[in-house]
């Protein structure tokens, strides 16, 4: 690897020596013997402190599960991107026509930080964008990409595409045993785009579907607050307010004193004396 | 868009106890909007509800349609029609039209039915936490769903016979 280009990123395998498919025992291994061979009081030959730095760098992200999983990605990446295209430049190996490249350029695009040109090469995709990536990427890839997508669709508040690539991502997780890092965060994206995006912008009929939507995904204890509350306004603003009442006396229930609750209390005073929950 | 049409001798929709829609002898569709879903879809389904003949007529055969077995239509928007619980344990839900196309396209169905001629159309309320209670008759229930997009736009005269 020649790795000029982009002096950042360093190939810790090539540190240790190593296979990028050895097993942990060999990492350890390699790691123990190159700590010898660059310590400056161990090794027969006078070392920099550099070299140690390194091997201790390679030792950190190789020694642990989670962040080797994620740097083998990105290495495995850039030996693709290499091997497509010996200065890895991205436009070049989009120009190809194989779908493949097409679909990875765009993740390429996202990992290096470049959003904007990302999002324009998927809105040249078209519809069926999603799709595309979804075929042509390895699931892990299209998981991660979607992530990224839908982190700068909200950064836009395009909160519909958001929703869309998020949607996808969750469908992607579904049934692995071992979930991206990112999952947990793109689920609770998700609940919250669900939840807040709605605020005042669209009717209530489709707010409320909204929020049943977010109550799938499985909602915590504030969360679920919110939804009550959220629910008792929509039906006050359709003139339903028996309904309201209903669900402030479950947002109650959970947090009396929950924030933006007062208000609403006095507004249905009346229908929170009419029935009383002590069935 | 997907239909699960039943054939009920009643049923109802309660919001929070109280019936906000119900009929007699006639049909109860559950309703969902897929992504992507338009006025042809929409045309292409209330044409197919009017007219499919689910009803016994004198001879007790499923011979009759809802327009000539004159019943009623109790229509209930759902996006869980769309639910896909091929993978894991909780449904995706990313097949379903955003609610914000979703209802007024779930309107303009129900104007359909109207338009087809069915007497009385009822529906739900979008987004609503229902209730629903029917009383299946037969029973018969159909699943009905829109051909891919280009074929229900009715360009294609289909004159095989």
């Amino acid at each position: 690897m020649s790795g000029a280009s982009e002096p950042e990123f360093i190939d810790h395998y090539a540190v240790l020596a190593i296979e990028v498919e050895a097993a942990p025992e060999v990492v350890r291994a390699a790691f123990r013997r190159r700590l010898l061979e660059a310590h400056p009081d161990k090794s027969a030959e006078p070392t920099d402190g550099a070299d140690l730095s390194r091997v201790m760098r390679a030792w950190e992200i190789l020694g642990d599960p989670e962040l080797r999983e994620s740097y083998d990605r990105v290495w495995r990446l850039r030996q693709r991107g290499e091997w497509l295209d010996e200065e890895s430049s991205i436009p070049h190996v989009t120009e190809s026509d194989r779908p493949t490249n097409r679909a990875r350029s765009v993740l390429f695009l996202l990992l290096e930080g470049r959003g904007p040109e990302a999002l324009e090469r998927l809105r040249a995709m078209g519809e069926r964008a999603p799709q595309f990536l979804r075929e042509h990427l390895e699931v892990d890839e299209f998981i991660d990409a979607a992530f990224l997508i839908a982190e700068h669709f909200e950064g836009r508040r395009s909160w519909f595409e958001a929703l869309e690539w998020l949607d996808h991502l969750l469908r992607a997780e579904q049934g692995r045993r071992r979930h991206r890092p990112c999952f947990p965060e793109a689920l609770e994206r998700t609940r919250r785009i669900l939840i807040r995006r709605t605020a005042g912008e669209l009717e209530p009929r489709v707010t409320l579907e909204y929020l049943r939507r977010a109550e799938m995904l499985g909602l915590d204890r504030s969360q679920r607050v919110e939804v009550e509350r959220r629910r008792c306004e929509c039906y006050l603003e359709m003139g339903m307010r028996v309904v309201a009442a209903r669900h402030l006396r479950n947002a109650l229930e959970l947090a009396p004193t929950g924030k933006g609750l007062a208000r609403l209390m006095k507004d249905l005073s009346r229908e929170l004396e009419g029935e009383i929950p002590g069935e | 868009m997907r239909v699960l049409l039943q054939r009920v001798s009643h049923a109802s929709v309660r919001v929070d106890g109280r019936i906000v829609g119900g009929t007699h002898a006639g049909l109860l569709l559950l309703v969902g909007i897929g992504r992507g879903d338009g006025e042809a879809e929409v045309e292409w389904m209330a044409g197919k509800i009017a007219s499919l003949r689910v009803f016994p007529d004198a001879a007790g055969r499923m011979n009759l349609s809802i327009l000539q077995a004159g019943g009623g239509v109790l229509a209930v928007s759902q996006f869980t029609l769309y639910g896909d619980a091929r993978k894991g344990r909780r449904p995706s839900f990313v097949d379903a039209e955003a609610p914000e196309r979703a209802e007024p396209l779930f309107q303009r169905f129900v104007a359909r039915l109207r338009s087809e001629g069915i007497a009385r159309v009822e529906t739900g309320v979008f987004g609503a936490d229902m209730q629903v209670e029917l009383e299946n008759a037969g029973p018969v229930s159909i699943w009905l769903e829109t051909p891919p997009t280009g074929e229900a736009t009715g360009s294609v005269s289909d004159t095989a016979g």
